[in-house]
This record gives C-alpha cells, sequence and structure tokens, in this order.
C-alpha cells in the first residue's frame, strides 16, 4: 500500500486550505466541476469560450450518459460528498427526485426568463438548458415513402408487424420518457405494440444500427442520432410523428453542496446564455433560448407537433416509477 | 523479516483494494434490507436459472474446443504449432462486445450475412439472440483460455512418467488417456473455474444478445444494469443483492468443479525433469490440422474480417461496393483530439495494472502454498488467496460504484497544522488501475498458485538450505520456473484492461479518459463502423504486443 499512498498522495505545506468557498459575488476562479451528458464535441467547443470569458476559472467536465453520470453522483454523495457543482444530463424525472431530496440549490441565470415555463422549476432549482426529440425514422431505401408511418400510434398498425424496434425504457432515460407519455392515458398502447412484434432493447444508437442494416427498418430514435448519421450518407429518415414528438429536457441545476458556486453560477449564465446555447444547437440539440438558432437538417420546433410538459405530470410520474417499471417488465417478458 | 514485510504488505493492499470495497457494498444492503426481496422476484429468478446455463454451456464449449486445441498444440507433432497456437489466442483479444457486434452482423435472424446466404440456400437463419448464441460467443472468446492452459500444463510436466508407463508395456493412446491428460487436470480446472466465474459475471456480450427479439433472455447482470440505470440511488441496494447471487454463482459453480477433482496431488515439475517428446500423430495429422485450421477460420479470421470490413463502411448496412467503402471512419477516429492520449494511457495503465496485480497476486498465492498452517485446517493464507478472487465474480459496473463507495472522498491528514496530506484518488489515474488490479488480480493468483502446485517445494528447500534468503530463494528459484505461468497471467490482466469500459466511464475523469471511455463515446454516440475501427486499432495493438512478447520471451 505504500507505493500507492506516495503517489496517489498530495501534500500542502501552509494553512489548511478550507475546502469549501463562500459565494462572494466576486471573480470566478478556481475550479468548478460539471457533471453533464453533453457530447464531447459540444464540450470542447464551449471550454475555452469559457476560459476566455474568465480567465483564472477552470472549469473541469465528468462526461458520460445521463444513466452513468447519475450513478457516479449518487455514490459519491453516499460516500459523503461530491464536488459537483453543475449537472446536465438528459433525465428530468431525476431532477425532481434531487429537488425533493434537498440536493439542489435554487439559481435563476439571467436568460432564464426566455426558457419555455413549462420547463423550468418554479421554485429555481432547475432550468431546461436543451430539448433533445423522439421522433419516429425509417431506412429511406427500404421503406418508400407510401409506406412509412406518419404517427407512433401506427407501429401498433399489421402493417409494421415485426419490423420495428425502440430503445430500452428500462435503461435509456430517453425511451422512459417516452413511455411515460405513452402510457399517462393508459396502456392500450403499449400493450398493441408488444402484440405486434416489439424489440425493446439497447440505446438510441443500436436503434439506429437496426434501422440501417434493415434488421428492424422503423424505429423510435432521437432526432440528434438522425441528424448526425444522415450527415455521415446513411439513408435514414427522421419522421416527425402526427400525435406528438416527445420533448425530453435536459435540465441544467447548481447542486447544494457546491464547493465553488461563484463560478458554478458564472459557467450557468454561460451555458443558458447565446453563445453556450449556439454551441448545442450545433451538437444536434434544440437549445432552450429561442433566439439560437434550430439544428441543422431538423424542422424548426414551432412547426412540430409535440405532446406537452403539463404541471405536475413530471411528479406524478416519479411517484409512480417502480409501478411504471414493474408493468412493462412484466408486459415484455409476457406472451 | 522481509518475508513477514512482503506478506504484510500484500494483505494490507487486498484489504484496502478488495475487502473493503466488498464492505462497504455489502452495507447498501444493511441500509435497505428490502433490496433482498428482489431475489425473489419472478424476473430475477429466471435471470438466475439463465446465468447458469449460460455459463454451463460457455464452458461445455470452450472445454470441447480448448482441451482438443491445447493438447494439438502444446504436445503433438503438429506442423506450424508456433503459428497456430499464436492465431488461435486471437479470440481473447478482440473485446467481448466487439466479437458480439460482429456475430450479430453475421448472424441476426433477419438478415446476418451469414443468414442471407442460409435462407438463400433454403435452410433456417440462425439466432443469434438467444442463450445458444451468447454461449456461442463467449464460448469462442473463452476458448484460448483453456487451450493454453491445457498446452502449458502439458509441456511443463515431467516427461519420466510418461516414459514409465511406456516402458511398463502402455500404448501411446493408453499413455495419453491415462497419465498425460490426469496430469493436466490441475491447469485446466483452473481455467475453466475462471470461464465459469467469467461468463457468470460478464455484461457486454449478454447485453448486446439477451434482448434483441420481442421476448429477452436476461441474465443477472442485465437486470443488474437495468437495476442501476433508472435508479441510481435505490437500485445501488437491488445491484447488490442480485450481486450476491453472482458471487454464489461465481464461488459455487467453480467449487463443483474443484470436487470433481478430489484430493489428489499434482506436482509434476520435480528437480529431476526430463526432456518432453512430442506425441506423433501419424495418420491422423491431416485431420488434425483440419480441426486447428476451422477453428482459426470460424473463430478469428470470420469475426475479424467483419469487423475490420464493418470499419471500413461510410453506411452501416449500405452494402460492400466500392462506392460505400472509405477509410474516412479511421480519418475521424483516430483524428480525435482525444484518441491518441486515450490509447497511450490504457496501454501503460493497462500494463502497470498487469505488474502490479502479477505481483501481489504471485506473493498471496506463494503465501497460500507456502506458509504452514497457522492451526489444524486453518491456513488464513488460503483464506487471503480465495478473497482476492471475488471481485472478478462481480459485475464490473457494481464493483466499480463500490470503489467510489470506499474511495472517492478525499483522506486528509493535517501535521503540525501546517502540512496537509490530501489522499485523493477520484479522477486520478490511480482509482483507474487500482479498479483493473482489483477486478482482474484472480487471474494472477490462480495462475500462480497452479504453477505453484505443480513445483515441488523441495526445490525451494534446497535453496534454503543452501544459504540462500526469501528473496533469494524467490528470485533464483520460484520465480524462473514460474516465468512462464506469470508472462501468462500478466498478459491475461493486461489484455481485458486495455479495452475495459464498464468500470472506465464511471471512473475516468476529464483529464484521464482511457480507450473504455472513447469505445462507449463511439458506440453510444458515433456509429458500428466508428466503434469497429477503435476495434482493429485495438486487436491490431494487442496482437502485435503479444507477438513481441513471444519473441522476446523466446530469445531470452
Amino acid at each position: 500500500m505504500l507505493w500507492w499512498l506516495l503517489v496517489g498522495c498530495r501534500v500542502e505545506v501552509g494553512a489548511p486550505e478550507a475546502p469549501t468557498r463562500e459565494d462572494d459575488g466576486g471573480e470566478p476562479t478556481g475550479e468548478v466541476w460539471i457533471y453533464t451528458s453533453m457530447y464531447q464535441s459540444v464540450i470542447d467547443q464551449v471550454d475555452p469560450l469559457i476560459r476566455a470569458d474568465h480567465p483564472g476559472l477552470d472549469p473541469k467536465w465528468f462526461q458520460a450518459g445521463s444513466e452513468k453520470v447519475a450513478q457516479r453522483l449518487e455514490a459519491e454523495w453516499s460516500a459523503g460528498g461530491s464536488k459537483a457543482c453543475l449537472l446536465m444530463t438528459s433525465d428530468p424525472f431525476w431532477y425532481v427526485e434531487l429537488a425533493e431530496e434537498g440536493r439542489l440549490a435554487p439559481y435563476l441565470a439571467p436568460t432564464v426568463l426566455q426558457v419555455d415555463r413549462d420547463l423550468v422549476d418554479p421554485d429555481g432549482l432547475w432550468v431546461n438548458s436543451r430539448t433533445s426529440l423522439m421522433v419516429l425514422a425509417v431506412n429511406g431505401e427500404l421503406v418508400p415513402e407510401a409506406e412509412r408511418p406518419d404517427a407512433f400510434a401506427d407501429l401498433a398498425d399489421p402493417r409494421f408487424r415485426d419490423r420495428f424496434s425502440t430503445s430500452d425504457p428500462l435503461a435509456s432515460g430517453t425511451m422512459f420518457t417516452t413511455l411515460a407519455f405513452w402510457v399517462a392515458d393508459g396502456w392500450g398502447f403499449a400493450e398493441g405494440l408488444k402484440k405486434n412484434g416489439l424489440v425493446a432493447a439497447g440505446g438510441n444508437s443500436a436503434v439506429l444500427s437496426r434501422i440501417e442494416t434493415g434488421e428492424r427498418p422503423v424505429g423510435v430514435v432521437l432526432l440528434e442520432n438522425v441528424l448526425a448519421a444522415q450527415r455521415k450518407g446513411s439513408p435514414v429518415v427522421p419522421i416527425y410523428p402526427e400525435d406528438g414528438a416527445i420533448v425530453v429536457p435536459g435540465p441544467i441545476a447548481l447542486t447544494s453542496a457546491c464547493p465553488n458556486p461563484t463560478a458554478a453560477k458564472a459557467v450557468y449564465d454561460f451555458l443558458l446564455g447565446p453563445e453556450g446555447q449556439e454551441a448545442i444547437a450545433a451538437g444536434d440539440m434544440y437549445a432552450a433560448l429561442p433566439s439560437a438558432p434550430t439544428p441543422k437538417g431538423a424542422k424548426p420546433m414551432s412547426e412540430i407537433p409535440t405532446r406537452p410538459w403539463k404541471e405536475g405530470f413530471a411528479e406524478r410520474v416519479v411517484a409512480d416509477k417502480a409501478g411504471l417499471k414493474e408493468r412493462w417488465s412484466s408486459l415484455v417478458a409476457g406472451p | 523479516v522481509t518475508r513477514q514485510l512482503v506478506l504484510g504488505g500484500a494483505i494490507l493492499a487486498l484489504v484496502a483494494l478488495v475487502v473493503w470495497p466488498l464492505v462497504v457494498l455489502l452495507g447498501e444492503l444493511v441500509r435497505d434490507p428490502a433490496a433482498l426481496g428482489a431475489l425473489a422476484a419472478p424476473l430475477n429468478l429466471r435471470a438466475a436459472v439463465n446465468t447458469v446455463l449460460l455459463s454451463l454451456a460457455t464452458l461445455a464449449l470452450a472445454l470441447g474446443l480448448g482441451v482438443p486445441l491445447g493438447f494439438l498444440l502444446g504436445r503433438t507433432d503438429l506442423p506450424a504449432r508456433g503459428f497456430w497456437k499464436t492465431v488461435c489466442t486471437a479470440p481473447y483479444v478482440v473485446p467481448p462486445y466487439i466479437a458480439a457486434i460482429a456475430w450479430i452482423t453475421l448472424l441476426n435472424p433477419t438478415n446476418g450475412w451469414i443468414n442471407r446466404g442460409l435462407l438463400g440456400v433454403g435452410l433456417p437463419a440462425l439466432d443469434v439472440y438467444s442463450l445458444g448464441g451468447m454461449a456461442w460467443v463467449m464460448g469462442l472468446e473463452a476458448t484460448p483460455f483453456v487451450m493454453l492452459a491445457t498446452a502449458d500444463s502439458l509441456a511443463r510436466m515431467d516427461a519420466s512418467l510418461e516414459e514409465q508407463a511406456r516402458i511398463a508395456g502402455a500404448s501411446p493412446w493408453r499413455t495419453l488417456r491415462s497419465v498425460t491428460l490426469p496430469l493436466a487436470l490441475p491447469g485446466v480446472l483452473t481455467a475453466a473455474s475462471f470461464v465459469l466465474a467469467s461468463a457468470a459475471a460478464s455484461f457486454g456480450v449478454p447485453y448486446l444478445l439477451a434482448s434483441g427479439t420481442a421476448t429477452p433472455d436476461h441474465v443477472l447482470t442485465t437486470r443488474i444494469y437495468q437495476a442501476l440505470d433508472l435508479d441510481p440511488s435505490t437500485g445501488r441496494p437491488v445491484a447488490v443483492a442480485l450481486s450476491l447471487v453472482l458471487l454464489a454463482l461465481g464461488i459455487g459453480l467453480p467449487a463443483l468443479l474443484t470436487g470433481l477433482r478430489g484430493r489428489r496431488r499434482f506436482t509434476v515439475v520435480t528437480g529431476k525433469a526430463t526432456r518432453v517428446s512430442p506425441f506423433a500423430l501419424g495418420a491422423a495429422k491431416p485431420l488434425a490440422v483440419g480441426f486447428v485450421a476451422l477453428f482459426a477460420a470460424v473463430a478469428v479470421v470470420l469475426p475479424l474480417a467483419t469487423i475490420t470490413i464493418t470499419s471500413l463502411l461510410r453506411t452501416f448496412g449500405g452494402g460492400f461496393d466500392a462506392e460505400n467503402l472509405t477509410l474516412a471512419n479511421y480519418a475521424a477516429v483516430l483524428g480525435r483530439k482525444d484518441a491518441a492520449g486515450a490509447l497511450l494511457r490504457s496501454l501503460w495503465l493497462a500494463a502497470a495494472a498487469a505488474t502490479g496485480a502479477v505481483a501481489l497476486g504471485t506473493v498471496l498465492a506463494w503465501f497460500k502454498r507456502r506458509a504452514p498452517p497457522v492451526a489444524a485446517g486453518f491456513q488464513p493464507a488460503a483464506a487471503v488467496a480465495w478473497l482476492a478472487r471475488l471481485p472478478y465474480a462481480v459485475p464490473g459496473t457494481v464493483l466499480a460504484l463500490g470503489l467510489l463507495l470506499a474511495w472517492s472522498q478525499e483522506v486528509r491528514v493535517i501535521v503540525l497544522e501546517r502540512v496537509t496530506l490530501a489522499l485523493a484518488l477520484a479522477d486520478t489515474l490511480w482509482i483507474l488501475g487500482l479498479a483493473y488490479v482489483v477486478k482482474f488480480l484472480a487471474f494472477p493468483v490462480g495462475q500462480a498458485d497452479s504453477g505453484l502446485e505443480a513445483v515441488d517445494p523441495s526445490l525451494e528447500e534446497a535453496a534454503r538450505m543452501s544459504g540462500a534468503g526469501f528473496a533469494t530463494t524467490l528470485r533464483t528459484v520460484t520465480l524462473p520456473l514460474l516465468r512462464p505461468t506469470l508472462v501468462a497471467a500478466w498478459l491475461l490482466v493486461f489484455v481485458p484492461a486495455f479495452s475495459e469500459v464498464t468500470m472506465s466511464i464511471l471512473l475516468s475523469g476529464p483529464d484521464t479518459r482511457v480507450v473504455g471511455t472513447l469505445l462507449f463515446d463511439l458506440q453510444t454516440y458515433g456509429d458500428p463502423p466508428s466503434a469497429a475501427v477503435l476495434a482493429v486499432v485495438v486487436t491490431a495493438i494487442v496482437l502485435a504486443g503479444n507477438a513481441a512478447l513471444r519473441l522476446a520471451a523466446r530469445e531470452a
């Protein structure tokens, strides 16, 4: 153990450094940790801009899938604490839970009034920072235009029997959100999908692969994955479903135990500001600020029929999360 | 004194790295005992049964292929044995989930490349999305492991035993059946228990193959993944409860194997070794060559070619005409800002972890074999070696969470109010390297253990009597005899650590991204061709390293 102590160790000479700083409203400096599921390319774009705006500020990004970010942070909290200051992932229900547990601190960025009111926590504990859309997609070479689905509801139609797939709602946050909307008014549609040969497996990239290879040429998938694939020359085509694309908000939040709140707020303001939002749009997601451009190759949000996030919906889903998962598991495992 | 220091250090390291994180994980169950109820859920029970079936099927395939291959390559006059041995080791080098992607491309029931051919001639399609499919992919992956263990045991045995059998009038086949193969048993059984434990704890292949159909075949690890991914905090005790079943299987299934072997002793390397003469295949030679070549074609060439072709596709599923073939994927992946850094980092991190694990594992195994029992029937060193094997049966995600729970906090010691010693492992390369050591420690412990069993203690005793101290004996007698075993153990840690994904994505920080995090990134946000590019590069690096190591070992 000695060899490892020697090198894993850091020695500070001088009075012990206070681990936590007060929010003094002064110049933001020092390390600030952001736990996020944003694409590495978006991080690579915003990081130098933040450093240019605030010399002396050192943003540290822990980047992984939304579910992994949550797992790591919850483990760190259980162990005694985390240095995470800003959270920015795409599982809206997690933020509702964190707010209930008192893990988040209220903060309102200067631009917050421009964000869709339905996607702002009334206490200011979290705010939507970017929006992903769950849409339909088909392989344009294998599914002629006349035979394509127009709505999610079509997937239960015998025309698409054994020809469509989704990601796994028990493992992918975006698909869980989609399922929560689908079953909000009853399980009839989900049961119809099951009867029609549903495959619900893997993440969004798995659905996209199945579309591209023709293994399952129709799918429910994130629009951003489709846009990125199209740019590479893939034959996949997005379809904005008539019965409402699913809006998956990606909240941003400040933690209540943040050791460097001044710096965290500066990064928060940047990410929810015009420059940060533009970088997000360049990463194929819809920005939360209406002033930012629409992602390249996508329809403007205002022209897309979407399912609205009504007040209290998120709280209801969180309260019955276990029941929803249970019912889905037995549905899929059934005949 | 050296002896006590080394032992003390090894035990301390074991407690800090293995025991403490496992205890902390068990603490999760104390916090929420209701999670044990998950064990009774019908879905989880079925997953447990599937896990057992999958492990046994994987083992059956690996033994059925690995033992004959090991014998042919280790003890016969098969032509070009060195070449075939290198080729047949390759399945172990391809990261398992990459192999799974290759087999999905080949064998998915709708339009797998092989299935298109089968359907074309009127045969039924093979379905890779099944327990059988998982066992196929994992069994091929595990075959080299059994093969090397068999070949190694056979090559190191004392040929005089065979000679005595021949002198007593036994035919060559009879000698083979009643002397040679039984002597290879300890090595093969050690390998077999690894195959069982690793099949039960493996996640990548089942994750990709468990649920590609309308009625998914879940195993315990995929259920653990689901429990954790939607409920990061409340799911953790459930994941620990399910991991306990895996641990029980990881211990119980190999124990069954040990029971098979009984209490016989297998000390075959003594001071009086004679040269081992190869077994003449005679008329069976063409058949033997055919068997080895067929294995190489199916288990090596087919998946590697599939991955290579995939890495060259402009769009996945777009066909193989010249228009759709491109090197652009290579430029895009290798041109990434983080690619070179991640490859280099993983390379030396895996090498460091392999070296650390082999050092620690050898010490633990040596004390297990050579330390005198403290009381009748109780040997603490044996218990210690047993503990070291536990983490291998725990899924990577759960193990990584255990390490985070145990070691993510900064430990500060303030001396004289002026000097602060801060042990901060989180987001350093240390926590990654230590995670690899913990997870794969079972390999060197097991390898060194069966290696030491075969070495007669009288050799060491002779050195001690001639006045050599503990360190000198170890350096001049024990280690040289164990060298081939330890080189193999080093590779067994290095290869999976180099491309490890599940622990790496949870433990790596912004400045410590590795091959695993890059691969996950490409798989999640990229496309199969991009992931295939990295797989080709990783496989090429490991194969080249493997070949270089073998060459160096031969010349030394």
